[in-house]
Order: structure tokens, then sequence, then C-alpha cells
């Protein structure tokens, strides 16, 4: 790292307009992750043509702060009403919206908070320190080791199976079933469509979630009705007190990190399946997680690696000009409308606009920490609604949220459907969560073993021959291992 | 005593020969070097059918009667009818009326008894919303006016 131009690009920090924006683009994030329908990646989206006025560095400040806050936003609602604002925080909803149940909120909260910054930093450093190498290593990946990398997320399902392996099994099938609907992506074939127009496009991500997730919940308060389980009073957790926590937890702040990192490098996988991955991490190792009490450390474990993606997903596109997933695809225009091509000689030509946004980017974590401390003690009095309002209210949001992702009725539709069809099946004993691991993983693990295959003319052997792959598949191997060891001891009786 | 898992496995059985039969009319491509577009959702048929039999073969969960007796009562019928309604017509109908009509039903089937909130929970929930999609989000929600 060169000092001279660090301290030049540190300069920025003299800007007011640079603060600005970066209020301005956090309390954005905030509200457009934590919108059910809206995302980070539509923000910036909306937002980038503004910046044809700015400078680079205030581009970026605006940009920046809404991609950071906008990833660890989806937390709030999956924390405090149990739907995820994004895919990313869908895992964060098991564990925060059950410790919300105990009263738990605002310490939920504020672990989504730390972990969630925490994750950006740690991120931050890579991207400082080893952007190049890691690119060039990530590039190595190629079909098949995405479609071992798929195998491997499909081991989470026996730490968010909650209860009975086999129905978590049969929940992730059904997912991957409900991935296969629409147009076939390796041969552009219509499937499971059934002359459905609507459905060629498949099954979209986010009014799954809000139908498994919210719709299942709300149809479950309706059913207990007044004799439901109103929310108790919610406890105030002081922030010093949860940084010393996630402190005690600093192995699995730095595993979830790792895995967000290691993700976010791989261009098209994106914060879902790092936050899974970590998820199913501290699952293994904390028996809590996934519990009906919830626990701390699975909200800490998605949270860090949903939000270490950010700088990773950065890697690529700084040092090749390769966007890592959707927001850092949609920077690009950023970066062109500064006039700036991204790509290998960037850092090289550049060294100062990287700088910059090193900078920003520790700036808009910093950020996060101080907005979302600060505005937590207001969240939770959305708790305090009685369920008797709160409940169809979920529902009218439900509606809009699911209608504003693709302006489609039909999406409206399907949060019907899926959201009844998954409340019954939950009152049968399948847990929720699977069904979603296997709908975002299936089309994953689908196309890039037919890709595989189709590259090395049907020879199944190539996922044993290269070595990132046969290393993948030795951890795969490996997990499911030891899980299935750990569930043998913890079930066989003590002597 | 039927279990849950018992209708659960059932289920699973059924929806994975269905899922089998409906993978014969996937049409293939031209592609002969590649896994076919039926090859996933008959492994998935077979998987599925699998694990269905493993549930049939050793039910563990809740009787079926104590899973499912409560969806059977008139109030969490009403309420899933009245979301069923809201979420069909949500295209076709302006969102401020639909929306406060919902809610209306929708507190009531919850409990909601008193004459205030009756009124000022549907006009203030839907024009609230209304609020914040269209001018806080710029989203455009269906209205007739």
């Amino acid at each position: 790292m060169d000092l001279s131009q660090f301290a030049q690009a540190a300069l920025i920090l003299a800007s007011p307009s640079v603060w600005l924006w970066l209020i301005v683009g956090t309390a954005l994030g905030m509200v457009f992750g934590a919108a059910p329908g809206l995302t980070a990646t539509a923000g910036i989206a909306i937002a980038t043509p503004l910046t044809f006025g700015f400078d680079f560095a205030s581009s970026m400040a605006l940009l920046l702060g809404l991609y950071c806050s906008g990833y660890f936003a989806g937390s709030i609602p999956a924390i405090l009403i149990n739907m995820p604002g994004a895919p990313g925080n869908a895992a964060t909803s098991l564990d925060g919206h059950a410790l919300a149940r105990r009263g738990k909120a605002d310490l939920a909260l504020c672990l989504a908070v730390i972990g969630s910054a925490m994750g950006g930093f740690l991120s931050i450093l890579v991207l400082a320190f080893a952007a190049p190498t890691l690119s060039s290593f990530a590039l190595r990946f190629t079909s098949v080791e995405y479609a071992v990398f798929g195998m491997f997320g499909l081991t989470c399902i026996a730490a968010i199976s909650r209860g009975s392996l086999v129905s978590g099994l049969l929940g992730a099938v059904l997912g991957m079933v409900l991935g296969l609907v629409g147009i076939d992506p390796v041969g552009g074939m219509e499937r499971l469509t059934f002359g459905n127009f609507s459905l060629l496009t498949g099954i979209a991500l986010l009014p799954a979630l809000i139908a498994f997730f919210a719709i299942t919940e709300v149809f479950a308060q309706a059913m207990a009705g007044q004799h439901g389980q109103e929310l108790p009073r919610q406890e105030q957790a002081a922030p010093l007190a949860v940084f010393g926590l996630v402190l005690r937890r600093w192995w699995l702040v730095l595993k979830s990190g790792a895995i967000g990192i290691g993700i976010g490098l791989l261009p098209g996988t994106g914060p879902t399946i790092a936050s899974w991955i970590a998820y199913g991490e501290a699952a293994r190792g904390d028996p809590k997680v996934g519990s009906k009490d919830g626990s701390e450390s699975g909200v800490l474990a998605s949270e860090v690696a949903n939000n270490a993606v950010t700088g990773a997903a950065l890697v690529p596109l700084l040092t090749l000009g390769i966007p890592g997933d959707t927001v850092t695809a949609i920077l690009i225009g950023a970066f062109l409308i500064q006039g700036i091509e991204v790509g290998p000689l960037f850092i090289a030509t550049h060294g100062q606009l990287f700088m910059q946004i090193l900078i920003l980017l520790a700036l808009a974590n910093l950020a996060i920490l101080v907005v979302g401390l600060g505005t937590r003690r207001w969240l939770p009095l959305l708790l305090r609604i009685p369920q008797r309002i709160l409940v169809p209210l979920i529902v009218v949001f439900c509606a809009a949220g699911a209608f504003s992702v693709n302006n489609m009725s039909f999406d409206v539709l399907m949060i019907l459907v899926l959201g009844f069809g998954g409340f019954v099946l939950m009152r049968l004993g399948m847990p929720m969560a699977p069904v979603v691991l296997g709908l975002v993983l299936g089309p994953i693990v689908e196309r890039n073993l037919r890709d595989a295959l189709t590259v090395h003319q049907m020879d199944w052997s190539v996922f044993v021959t290269r070595p990132i792959s046969l290393a993948i598949l030795c951890i795969t191997l490996l997990v499911i291992g030891v899980t299935y060891w750990r569930s043998r001891s913890r079930s066989r009786p003590a002597t | 005593m039927v279990r849950s898992d018992t209708l659960l496995g059932a289920l699973a059985v059924i929806a994975g020969l269905a899922l089998l039969w409906a993978s014969y009319f996937i049409p293939t491509s031209g592609f002969v070097t590649t896994l076919s577009a039926q090859f996933f959702p008959r492994v998935l048929a077979g998987v599925m059918a699998i694990l269905g039999l493993l549930l049939l073969a050793r039910p563990r969960s809740n009787t079926l009667k104590n899973s499912l007796a409560p969806l059977a009562t008139a109030r969490f019928a009403g309420f899933v009818l009245a979301t069923a309604l809201y979420l069909i017509t949500f295209p076709h109908t302006d969102f401020r009326l639909g929306t406060a009509l919902f809610l209306l039903a929708g507190i009531m089937l919850m409990g909601a008894r008193k004459p205030l909130e009756l009124v000022l929970v549907p006009v203030l929930g839907a024009l609230g919303m209304w609020i914040v999609f269209r001018f806080g989000f710029t989203i455009l929600l269906p209205v007739w006016i």
C-alpha cells in the first residue's frame, strides 16, 4: 500500500459533500434494504444516474453507503417481523426473530449492526492487501467448482432442519423443484410451467421469501388469534456489552467473515449463499443455533458473512473488471459516468481513487454502526403494535412488497399459493428454511453441473481430477461425516 | 392414530410420482453432450419419493389431528379467505380501497372490537401504506383514480 497515495486520498475526509452523500446513501440503503420487495440493488440502480453531476468521491460515497447499509438493513424486518428484507438476510430471521420473541429484539439488532460492520471491515482488509492475488485465484473457478460449491452449500440443511432431518431434506428438495420452474438454463426449454406464461421466468426469489417466511408467520399468528403469543416487552441491550459478546465469539466472526469474503470473490454467487453457509457453520459449533429460543451466534454469523461480501465482491471488479454480483455490475456504470474504466490496470493507474474507495467503504461501515446503533432503539417499537393490528398490516406490506419486485400481479398470487402451501406443510412438520435454501442453491447446482459436463464431454471424473473441486468435495464429505458423527453422539444416551 | 409425517410422506410420494410423470413432457434440446432438461426433475422426483417412503415407514411427529385441527376454526378460515380475496383482487382493485376493506376485515377477525380502532386502522393504514410506496419508493400500486 502506497502511504503517500493513501494520505492524498484521505483528503476527501475534509470534504463536507462526501460526508453528506455518505449519510444520504446510508439512510437510503437502510430504507431500500428494510423494505420488502426493494433491495440495495434497486436503490443503487436508481441512485447511479443521479451521480452525473458528482465528483468521484461524492459519487462513491453515495453508492457505497447505499451498498453497505442496504445489505445490512434487510436484517431489520427479518428480526422484527420474520420477513427478510433481502435474500441475504433470510438466515438472520431464523434466530433473530426467535430472539425477538423472547424480548431480545434489541440485542439481535445490535448483533446485526455490529456483525455487519465487522464483516464489512474484514472484507476491506482483503480488498486493501490481497485483491490481485485473490482475484486471480477466484478466476480458476469454473462451472465444475461452482457445482461442487453449490453441493457444499446444501450441507447446511442439517443445521437448519429444526428437528427431523428427513423433513428438512424433503423441504430442500421441494425448494429445488420450485427452482426448476421456468426456462431450462442450459437448453432453453420450457419446464414445469404447465402452459402458464407468467411462470416462464421462474419463481422469483423475493416473493418466495415473503411467502415462506412472512405469510406462513402471519397465518400462524392468525391461527393463534387473540390467544396467540403477544411478544413480550423488549429488553434494551447495551451496545458495549454486545461488543464484548461479539469479541468473545471472535473465531465465529473470523470464520463467517472468511466465508463471506471467499464467496464474495466468486462472480455470480452473492450474500445469500454466504450467509447460509456461515449460519450452517455456526450451527455446527453451537447447538442453540436454529433452536426455538434462537442464538446470538446464528444472527452474528449470518450478518458478518452477508456484509463481508460487499468488499470482496469489489475485488474482481477493481482488479479484473468483472462484477462479482448485480450491485457491482451496476457500479461499473457509476465508474463510466466518472470516465473511469475498471480492469487490471485500475489500481496501477488510479491508485489514489482505489484508496478513496477503501476509505469510503470503511466510512460506510462506520456509518452503519452509528446510524444502526443510533436508530435501533425505536425499531422494536413496531413490536408494541398489538398483534390484531400488526398481522393484517404485514399482509398488506407483503402484497405491496411482492408487487414492487417486478410490478407483476402474478407475484402477489404466488405469495398466496406458496404462503398457504408452506403454512400447511409447516403444520405437518416441514421447516421452511431448507425450502428457501433449495430454491437458492438448486438452480446453481443444476446449471453448473450441466455446464461442466457439456464442456468436458460428459466426463464425470472432472469433479475429482480438478484440485479445487476435489478439495471442496473432500470438505463437503468431511462436514457431512462430522455432522453425522455429532448427531449420533448427541442422540446416544449418557451412561 | 394417523401422524403428520404419514400425510407428509404420502404427499411426498405422490408429488414425486407426479414430477416424474411431468418430466416426460419436458422437451429436450438438440444437445447430446450434456444432461437433458429432464435429468434433474427425475433425480429430484426419485429423492422426493424415497424421503416420502422414509417418513411413511417411520412416522415420528404429532398426530394429524393436533396439527391440522386448529386450521378448521371459522375465524382462521375467515382470515385465510379474506387474505386470499385481497391478494387475488389486488391488481384489479384500487389499493387504498382494497387495503382499507382488508384491514377492516383482518383486524375484526383478529379480535379488534373498539369502534375507533375499526375506523382509524383501515383508513390510516391504507393511506399511509399508499403514500409510503407511491411517494417514498415511487412505486406505482394499482389505483383507479
